[in-house]
């Protein structure tokens, strides 16, 4: 076996992880036979179908980023780490398209767009900043606080290449946002963990750089305020590009200063686009925030303003730092339902006296509740009751929850994903169809898969 | 089972009334917007999900095929029962269900039109915003099943990017409701391989969507060019300059005619192309753009630019644009309506190679395009009784197809595959991912009992 897989990748570009002292390769746990770092799309074309013909599993691997979510795997014979996908293959910033390998970083992609012309970007802003490569973003189907005005990867991707667990090699899509030929094969790819297939390259929609950013920072004495400017912003004429509420604890842990610490909540507005517009619309936003009696008002700018969102975006990789033991959800909800799953987890945690960041896209019903704890208490058992509960509340607003981040021991009692929807059986069809041996990312997926 | 039985057992799900075999209803459900037609065996009209689930149970049961059907406008054939069967008709599925404005989503049944829906929300100040030309008559669910465009496409995207969830009925008459009123459900992403479907993978009878908010302001503007290709470039110097407005459609000098001659929008009729600029959003900064935007066109050597002073006007200038099929429709017994569409830098060059083929094949081909998105619709006019003509406008179908597709574009930007593309299809696609499209039909339906022979050619 070893002989085939360095024939295709090359001696040096395989690893044994076993030998590897800090254990920089385990999946709750788990350690791969191997690591492989295929150098195009035709090596990972050639280890799957070599792979497949042996029945062994394979985890698609970008920065390591993300591998902490989803559920135990139920196998991990050999990863493909796609470090070596690493090219940006094509860029037609006229036609506001970008082709990129699945390995390559979207910081790295945006660097190079902002030197492009008159300078464009791929309009995502996931979390791990510096580190999130292309594959392990469309892969997990990550998102950030932009997503308000933009969107996510699905209303961004134009075009695909993916590898089957039998090797063969697809392209879907092109170069336009409008196609209809055939079905729209891209969207399996986008939020699948890599279940159907890896991702060798992606081709997105860009825009040109916004001409002027501005962002509102309000603090406010509780979140009722926050979610009730929140609704009128919603409901009025203004065009923002993100909208977070969070509490005060997360800027805590930025260590961001903030003159207006008697305050519990933290509403954030961002603009961009042309001068006149943002200008205008960040007058009107302040005023429309002050009549809701916020504790205090910031207007921020140029560094200011990159840290800020920088901090929030990457707050999940801060708090882990700090608190290697956070468990970490992420709810969806009807937007209108934010606030309620807001206060939910505020006073589920308040009750057990534990530390909490909480984030939301308050335009988009997505919750972030990072449980902060230096030294837990609390058995799994007592973690499970607490999970199940969010979970059941959650699900009565016709939302859902994701444990994103977990121990292993408390992982093997839960499905992260919460149990499936009535929908299951046809992903199972799927996915015999597209995998029948079950040897991509066996396991990690919604419902085991 | 025989047809009689059918029949009978169809009328015990939804009464008399709303199952349809005279002659004339037969001959009614088997066209569409396209060249093709094929009648089916019997027409029915339900009202509930109930009732589409017991007609879709009974006809998997008796392996008969079954077709959905909104107003039947597809342009490539999709509503056409080829292998005869059950149409179900989404007339009586047409109730909006609900205006949820702090969601900012609307549920709307299968067969709601388009326009009927932009209507209801016109008060709260929101719309829909996928504007396909045919939203006057055109269903939601049909806009879903072949992800409609429309000329805003350009800046809101399609029916894809605003569909969040569908109440389906699957093969085995299960009802299924896939995404809901939030985003990011944990699955695969169902729904969205269901949007532009044609129909082939499950029968949607509800939908959730979601509302945007009406801009504070629209300025609609029309460019006159002497030059298609003036025009060409103005359209990618406008997009290059970092500018992306709502709307960027162009029309070419047959389509001008033709829509003088039916609509009087106020096209001039010695042009030979117009541009029609639509800006949207926030009014501070719409001036200097709108500014930007004449300086480029005046680059590109435009002849004038009018700016519409009021809404009748802005209204004026749609009219003609939305009735541009209906007016060249007029000109000759038949037409084939292409939708290939290529990255934008390409079109310039793409427009002059269709402009040769209709020289060579000698034939009457009007252009009009969503140019900001570069998917472009020659229409090729004809009398289908002539059997030479109609045998060139088969060919010069194909190579335009081909120049697209060469171009690095695609078969289809927005009317489907349908019957009529389903032959070019192995042109842009490899048998291995023809094959992967068979996979995915087969995990929803595995004895091809919706919409059979569409979409993907069969393995041969």
């Amino acid at each position: 076996m070893a002989q085939t897989l360095s024939e295709i990748v090359g001696s040096q570009n395989m690893e044994d992880p076993s030998s590897h002292p800090a254990k920089l390769y385990s999946i709750d746990g788990m350690i791969p036979k191997v690591v492989l770092f295929p150098g195009n799309i035709e090596e990972v074309s050639q280890i799957l179908t070599f792979s497949s013909q042996e029945r062994e599993s394979i985890i698609p691997w970008g920065n390591g980023t993300k591998m902490g979510w989803g559920n135990i795997p139920s196998k991990v014979d050999r990863v493909v780490n796609t470090k070596r996908l690493d090219r940006i293959t094509d860029c037609e910033e006229e036609n506001l398209t970008a082709t990129v390998e699945a390995g390559v970083p979207l910081v790295k992609v945006q660097a190079h767009l902002r030197g492009l012309g008159r300078g464009y970007f791929i309009p995502l802003d996931p979390p791990f900043t510096q580190a999130a490569t292309i594959g392990g973003i469309v892969a997990s189907n990550s998102s950030g606080p932009k997503r308000y005005l933009y969107g996510t990867a699905r209303d961004l991707i134009l075009g695909m290449k993916v590898i089957l667990p039998n090797g063969k090699i697809n392209s879907w899509g092109g170069k336009s946002v409008k196609n209809v030929a055939g079905y729209d094969m891209c969207k399996l790819y986008i939020g699948s963990f890599g279940t159907l297939g890896i991702i060798g390259e992606v081709t997105f929609r860009l825009l040109p750089l916004p001409e002027k950013e501005r962002t509102l920072v309000a603090v406010f004495r509780e979140s009722r305020a926050a979610f009730e400017a929140v609704s009128g912003i919603l409901q009025s004429e203004l065009l923002p590009s993100a909208i977070e509420i969070s509490n005060l604890k997360v800027f805590e842990v930025l260590g961001f200063e903030l003159s207006g610490k008697s305050g519990k909540v933290l509403l954030a507005v961002g603009f961009e686009g042309f001068h006149e517009s943002v200008e205008r619309q960040i007058r009107q936003v302040k005023e429309r925030v002050e009549s809701s009696s916020p504790f205090c008002v910031y207007l921020l700018e140029g560094a200011h303003q990159d840290r800020f969102w920088t901090g929030l975006r990457d707050f999940e990789s801060i708090a882990y730092l700090r608190f290697p033991d956070t468990i970490s959800c992420r709810v969806n909800v009807p937007i209108s339902k934010t606030g309620d799953v807001f206060r939910l987890w505020k006073e589920m945690m308040d009750e057990k006296g534990l530390d909490l960041g909480l984030r939301c896209h308050a335009g988009s019903g997505i919750v972030y509740a990072d449980i902060l704890m230096n030294d837990p208490n609390l058995g799994t058992e007592e973690w499970f009751k607490i999970l199940r509960k969010a979970r059941e509340a959650i699900r009565n607003l016709e939302g859902g929850m994701v444990i994103q981040k977990a121990s292993p021991l408390l992982k093997k009692q839960i499905d992260v994903w919460g149990t499936p929807g009535k929908d299951f059986s046809l992903i199972q069809n799927l996915k015999a169809r597209f995998d029948p041996d079950r040897l991509l990312n066996p396991g990690r997926f919604v419902g085991g898969i | 089972m025989n047809q009689a039985n059918l029949i009978q057992a169809l009328t015990q799900i939804l009464g008399q009334e709303n199952v349809l075999t005279s002659e004339t209803d037969l001959a009614v459900y088997g066209y569409d917007g396209s060249l093709h037609s094929a009648l089916p065996d019997v027409i029915v009209l339900p009202k509930t999900t109930e009732q589409v689930s017991a007609i879709v149970s009974l006809a998997s049961k008796k392996g008969v095929p079954i077709v959905a059907r909104g107003s039947g406008t597809n342009l490539s054939g999709g509503s056409i029962p080829l292998k005869g069967g059950i149409v179900i008709h989404f007339s009586r599925m047409n109730k909006i269900l609900e205006i949820d404005i702090e969601n900012q989503r609307a549920v709307v049944e299968a067969g709601v039109i388009n326009l009927d829906l932009q209507n209801a929300l016109s008060p709260y100040g929101y719309y829909f915003a996928p504007d396909p030309a045919s939203q006057k008559v055109s269903t939601m669910a049909g806009n879903l099943a072949e992800n409609a465009g429309g000329p805003h496409c350009l800046k809101y995207g399609v029916t894809t990017n605003h569909v969040l969830g569908a109440e389906i009925v699957l093969p085995n008459g299960e009802v299924l409701g896939i995404g809901g009123k939030a985003s990011d459900y944990s699955s695969y992403d169902l729904l969205g391989v269901l949007v532009g479907s044609e129909g082939t993978l499950g029968i949607v009878t509800k939908m959730i969507v979601r509302i945007i908010r009406k801009p504070e302001s629209v300025q609609t503007f029309l460019a006159i060019f002497d030059s298609l290709e003036g025009a060409g470039n103005a359209v990618s110097a406008i997009i290059g300059a970092g500018i992306i407005p709502a709307t960027l459609e162009m029309m070419d000098r047959t389509v001008i005619k033709a829509i003088e001659e039916s609509i009087h929008a106020g096209y001039p009729l010695d042009a030979e192309a117009v541009l029609i600029i639509e800006l949207d959003g926030i009014k501070d900064g719409m001036g200097r753009l709108a500014q930007r935007i004449e300086e480029i066109c005046k680059r590109n050597h435009v002849r004038e630019v009018k700016r519409a002073t009021s809404e009748a006007e802005q209204a004026k200038l749609w009219e003609g644009r939305k009735g541009a099929l209906g007016a060249l429709a007029r000109l000759k017994p038949n037409y084939l309506l292409e939708d290939g569409t290529v990255p934008r830098t390409k079109l310039p060059g793409v427009l002059k190679k269709v402009v040769e083929i209709g020289k060579k094949y000698q034939l009457e081909i009007g252009i009009f395009l969503h140019a900001g998105d570069g998917n472009f619709h020659p229409t090729i006019l004809f009398d289908a009784r002539n059997e030479d003509e109609r045998k060139r406008v088969l060919l010069a179908g194909t190579e335009i197809l081909e120049v697209c597709v060469e171009a690095g574009g695609t078969l289809s930007g927005e009317h489907g595959i349908g019957i009529e593309k389903i032959h070019e299809m192995s042109l842009l696609f490899s048998p291995l991912e023809l094959e992967s499209m068979r996979h995915l039909k087969g995990a929803f339906d595995p004895r091809e009992v919706f919409n059979p022979g569409k979409l993907i050619p069969e393995n041969r």
